[in-house]
């Protein structure tokens, strides 16, 4: 099935999927700034290093990070996109390419043409990506059919002990993979929703396995 | 950017005053040559599109004397992107057209084959109005104020970086906490 986007300025774009592994990619290669952090004295005189997320050199990496990466992402999700006859970019594309502004690549013709508005690039990334990988629409949508319930709540709304451990979602993601009998190459030639699918398998087993054991 | 001839417009006399930009964060930017451009929001994804071509811009934003130490493929990079800066926020981001006895074949040979609107009144802009590099500055900070604060554009930058910080969070190949609550966020994001 096709699916199709239509930008605020009228041109319509089918959307299509990536592979799973160049989403992965360019998260490592892009790795988010970290906050300074700063020693507080917490309960029982005992030193915790806490993240200051309002300093002011972090908020600029920040936005100097959101730019970089608003940019590139063009790159990533291009592959992608296709844009359907009937409203082209209009003429002010073509003049910013003739000044040397937007390049003439598949990205730059979206970057600067089409992909103009925050609201469509943030929908449209957001529908690439819940087709080439594991989102968490993908694991609602597919934890609303599954309608798995403990004492008549969903089964993925209760919450398992907090464990100091902590792991990559791609960790996560490669448990589910196997406990669901598939390759990792297997599992990413899947489309999103049937990855997320997959990992909504894998939490409900996961709690229902947990919440039996507390009947023992 | 380069040493570009420039002529004044008017008296050609120059002004020894910086460029006035009305109070009213306004849409007005008088020149030291005395024309005044009337400014108009441009898109602030182009915007930020060219911006992200500087480079490392967050490293220029802590340390801007870095400029100073730009190795020379740095420096030709940061040049082109002002380049297109200055092209787009005076060709798109101006209101004013070039007069009609501009010099037409002077903008047309500039304007490097394109006839376009935006191209010939940048190139009037930059070749026959603007006196320097510093009022070339003023009009490209002028029009991006005017491009990030008309009415709710704060807030909406804040809502596009909220939902980027949401995306990326869930998203990033960073650790998160081994709890039922990580996934549970009913936000419609990629992960």
């Amino acid at each position: 099935m096709i699916y199709t986007y239509t930008t605020q300025a009228g041109i319509r774009l089918a959307i299509g999927r990536i592979p799973r592994q160049s989403i992965d990619q360019f998260l490592a290669d892009h790795p988010q700034p970290e906050p300074p952090t700063k020693t507080v004295m917490a309960w029982g005189d005992v030193e915790e290093h806490v993240p200051v997320w309002d300093d002011p050199e972090y908020r600029m990496e920040m936005q100097a990070y959101y730019l970089q990466i608003g940019r590139e992402q063009f790159d990533l999700i291009t592959p992608a996109l296709t844009i359907l006859p009937g409203r082209e970019p209009d003429a002010d594309l073509v003049e910013m390419q003739a000044a040397g502004i937007a390049g003439s690549s598949p990205a730059d013709t979206l970057r600067y043409g089409v992909l103009v508005e925050d609201g469509d690039v943030t929908a449209v990334v957001a529908e690439v990506f819940y087709r080439s990988t594991v989102t968490q629409r993908g694991i609602d949508e597919a934890a609303a059919g599954y309608a798995a319930t403990w004492m008549d709540k969903p089964v993925l709304a209760s919450k398992l002990p907090e464990l100091p451990a902590e792991y990559a979602q791609s960790y996560r993601d490669r448990v589910a993979a196997r406990f669901c009998g598939y390759t990792w190459n297997g599992f990413c030639d899947l489309a999103g929703p049937e990855q997320s699918a997959c990992v909504a398998f894998y939490l409900i087993e996961q709690r229902l396995g947990w919440l039996a054991s507390k009947l023992k | 950017m380069g040493n570009y001839p420039t002529r004044a417009a008017g008296s050609g006399r120059l002004r020894d005053t910086q460029p006035e930009v009305a109070d009213d964060m306004a849409n007005t930017l008088t020149l030291q040559c005395g024309v005044t451009l009337h400014l108009q929001p441009v898109k602030r994804m182009v915007l930020q599109n060219i911006l992200a071509e500087f480079g490392d811009v967050g490293a220029l934003m802590n340390n801007p004397a870095l400029l100073r130490h730009l190795t020379g493929g740095q420096q030709m990079k940061a040049l082109a992107a002002t380049e297109k800066l200055f092209t787009y926020c005076a060709g798109w981001g101006v209101a004013n057209e070039p007069p009609a006895d501009s010099d037409e074949e002077l903008l047309g040979v500039l304007s490097g084959g394109s006839d376009g609107p935006h191209v010939r009144r940048a190139n009037w802009i930059r070749y026959v109005l603007v006196s320097g590099q510093g009022e070339m500055g003023e009009l490209i900070g002028a029009v991006m104020a005017l491009s990030f604060q008309e009415e709710t554009a704060v807030d909406e930058k804040e809502q596009r970086i909220r939902e980027l910080e949401a995306q990326l969070d869930s998203m990033k190949n960073g650790a998160v906490a081994d709890t039922a609550v990580s996934f549970n966020a009913s936000q419609d994001m990629p992960e």
